[in-house]
C-alpha cells in the first residue's frame, strides 16, 4: 500500500522581521508518511511545532524546504510548491482540517457553517442539512443554538461546531489540532467515536491530542517532534 | 522510507484543471507616476471564479493597478491578456473602441465612491437598465423586470425603482452600483474599496451580500482593500503592495497566518487579534 501523504525533509524557521529579525527554527528535517485508515499522533511538548507541522500539511504555513506530497490517483501533488487554486481544490474535497479554534465566516449560523463544505461539493440542501443535524446532535450542540452564529457560543460549543464541520465530508485526509481540548469527557468521547468511524472508512488522520486517554484510544502510532531545545541548538 | 524514491518517479498532478485557461493574465506590468508612485513589474493570472485581493497601505498603488487591469489606464510597460470564450484579447493592443466594447460586455467595475459609478440623475431602475441597453437589450418590459429582480438581489426595496440614487443612503448607493454592474453577468468584476466609506454595520451587510453574489455567480473578482478582514472574508488569494511593489502574494490564509515579508508581518501584527 502506498501512503496518501508524505512529508519529506521538511524545514521551517520563522523569521520575525519586526522583532530584530529573531529566528525561530520550528521544524527540522521532519519526515512523515501517512496511510489510509490510520491515525498518526504528533507527540511533543508545547512549542515543539506540532501545530506548525499540521498547518503546513494543510498549506496554511509555507515550509522553507522539503516536499509535502499528496497522493492524487497515480500522481503526486506537492503542497509546498502548489498554486493557491490547487490547494483550494484539495481543501474542498481531499483534506479536512479541524483547527484549534473556530474561525469561520462571521454571521453564518452554526447549521450553515456545518452544511457549507457539503454544499460546496454539490450535495443537496436537504442531504447536507440532515447530515449537519446528525453531527450537531451527536456532539450535543443544543438545538436552540443551530440557527445562531457561533460568535457568542462558549468555547466548547464553538469547538463542537468546528468538529461537526470537519467531519461533514468523508475527506480522505483529516488534520485535527487538539479537537478535544475544550471538551468535557463525554463530548470528547463523542469525538473519539467520530475519529474511529473515519479511520474505519479509510481516512488517513494526523492529530494532536492533549489528553493521554484520547490519544490512547485513537492513535495507531506516534510521530515524535523534536524538543524545542534541540531545535534551537 | 525505502519506497519513497520509487513513488516519487510518478508524475506530479495538478489538482486544479490544467486545461482551463486564465481569464486575465498580466505580465511585467508597470505604471509609475514618479518613483514608488504607481506600480512596478506586476505579474498575475486570474482564473474563472477566483477572488484576488490587493492589499496595502494608502498610496501603495492599488487603485492605479486596478485601473490598468480593468482597461482604464494604459501601462508604461507590459501586457494584459483577457480570455473570453475562445478569443484572447490584448487589452492595450486592441483599439480604444474594441476595448470599450470588451469592458462593457465582460467587466464590471465597482468604484469606491458609488456616485462615480452611477448616474445620479437617472432613476435606480434606469441605472440598472442602461447597462442592459448598452448590451443590446431593447424590450422595455423585460429591462424593467430585470431591474426589479436586481434591486431585490441587492436588498433594495423594489418600490424605490423610480427614485434617484441621490436620495439613497451610502450603503444603498453602493448596492445599486453593484446591481448595475452585475446585471449583464460579467465574467470579471473589479472593486475598489467597495465598503470603504461606509459605517461598520453597513459594511458588514454589504460584505455578506458581495460574498453571496460572488459565490452564487461564480464571479472572478479583483478587489482592492486596505482592510485585511475584508480580504480574509472574500479572497482566495492576496497580493500585498508597498510603494508600488508586490512584496508578497499567495493563498489568503497562508499570507495572513504565516506572513514572510517584513511589511506583511507589520500589516498583520497591526490588526487586533480577532
Ligand atoms: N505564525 C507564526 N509566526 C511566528 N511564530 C510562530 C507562528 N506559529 C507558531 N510559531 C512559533 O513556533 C513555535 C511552535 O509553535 P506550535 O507549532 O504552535 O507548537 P505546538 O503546537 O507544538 O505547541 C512556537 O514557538 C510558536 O510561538
Ligand atoms: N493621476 C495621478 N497623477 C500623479 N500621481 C498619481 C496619480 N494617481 C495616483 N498618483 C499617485 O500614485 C500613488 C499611488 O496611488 P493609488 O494607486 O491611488 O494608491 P492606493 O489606491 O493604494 O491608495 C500615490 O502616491 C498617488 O499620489
Ligand atoms: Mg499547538
Ligand atoms: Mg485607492
Amino acid at each position: 500500500m502506498k501512503p496518501v501523504m508524505i512529508a519529506k525533509n521538511i524545514n521551517k524557521t520563522f523569521v520575525l522581521h519586526n522583532q530584530g529579525a529573531a529566528r525561530l527554527p520550528v521544524l527540522r528535517q521532519q519526515n512523515l508518511e501517512i496511510f489510509a485508515g490510520e491515525c498518526v499522533v504528533l507527540n511533543g511538548s508545547s512549542g515543539s511545532g506540532k501545530s506548525s507541522l499540521l498547518r503546513s500539511l494543510y498549506g496554511n504555513y509555507q515550509v522553507d524546504e522539503g516536499e509535502l506530497l499528496i497522493s492524487q490517483g497515480e500522481q503526486w501533488l506537492d503542497l509546498a510548491t502548489a498554486q493557491a487554486r490547487e490547494i483550494i481544490a484539495l481543501r474542498r474535497n481531499t483534506i479536512g482540517w479541524v483547527s484549534q479554534f473556530l474561525r469561520v465566516i462571521p454571521r453564518l449560523s452554526a447549521l450553515d457553517i456545518v452544511m457549507q463544505p457539503m454544499l460546496e461539493n454539490g450535495i443537496s440542501d436537504s442531504q447536507a442539512k440532515a447530515k449537519a443535524e446528525t453531527l450537531l446532535s451527536h456532539l450535543n450542540v443544543p438545538e436552540r443554538l443551530w440557527s445562531l452564529a457561533p460568535a457568542t457560543f462558549s468555547g466548547g460549543e464553538q469547538q463542537r461546531v468546528n468538529i461537526a464541520r470537519g467531519f461533514a465530508l468523508d475527506y480522505p485526509i483529516l488534520l485535527l489540532d487538539e479537537p478535544t481540548a475544550s471538551l468535557d469527557k463525554h463530548n470528547a468521547q463523542q469525538v473519539v467515536e467520530l475519529i474511529l468511524a473515519a479511520k474505519q472508512r479509510g481516512a488517513a488522520i494526523v492529530g494532536i491530542f492533549h489528553d493521554a486517554w484520547v490519544r490512547d484510544l485513537v492513535a495507531d502510532r506516534l510521530h515524535n517532534m523534536q524538543q524545542a531545545a534541540q531545535l534551537a541548538g | 522510507m525505502t519506497q519513497l524514491a520509487k513513488q516519487l518517479e510518478e508524475p506530479r498532478a495538478n489538482a486544479a484543471n490544467q486545461a482551463e485557461p486564465a481569464l486575465l493574465q498580466a505580465q511585467n506590468l508597470s505604471m509609475l507616476y514618479a518613483p514608488g508612485k504607481g506600480f512596478e513589474d506586476v505579474n498575475l493570472s486570474l482564473y474563472p471564479g477566483e477572488v484576488l485581493a490587493i492589499v496595502g497601505e494608502s498610496g501603495s498603488g492599488k487603485t492605479t493597478l486596478l485601473k490598468t487591469l480593468s482597461g482604464r489606464l494604459a501601462p508604461q510597460t507590459g501586457s494584459i491578456s483577457f480570455q473570453s470564450d475562445s478569443n484572447t484579447a490584448e487589452l492595450y493592443k486592441i483599439s480604444e473602441a474594441e476595448r470599450r466594447s470588451l469592458i462593457r460586455q465582460h467587466f464590471g467595475i465597482v468604484h469606491q465612491h458609488p456616485l462615480d459609478g452611477l448616474r445620479p440623475r437617472v432613476s435606480a431602475g434606469g441605472n440598472i437598465g442602461e447597462r442592459l441597453m448598452e448590451n443590446g437589450w431593447r424590450n422595455y418590459a423585460e429591462i424593467r423586470l430585470q431591474a426589479l429582480t436586481w434591486l431585490k438581489a441587492v436588498e433594495i426595496d423594489q418600490s424605490r425603482i423610480d427614485d434617484m440614487p441621490l436620495t439613497f443612503s451610502g450603503g444603498m448607493q453602493q448596492r445599486l452600483q453593484i446591481a448595475r454592474n452585475l446585471v449583464t453577468h460579467p465574467r470579471l468584476v473589479f472593486m475598489d474599496e467597495p465598503t470603504g466609506g461606509l459605517d461598520v454595520s453597513v459594511q458588514a451587510r454589504l460584505l455578506d451580500l458581495i460574498r453571496n453574489l460572488v459565490t452564487e455567480l461564480q464571479l472572478a473578482v479583483v478587489i482592492v482593500t486596505h482592510d485585511l478582514a475584508v480580504a480574509r472574508l472574500l479572497a482566495h488569494r492576496i497580493m500585498v503592495m508597498k510603494q508600488g511593489q508586490v512584496v508578497e502574494s499567495g493563498l489568503t490564509d497562508r499570507v495572513l497566518d504565516d506572513p514572510s515579508h517584513p511589511y506583511t508581518q507589520l500589516l498583520v501584527s497591526s490588526v487586533l487579534q480577532q
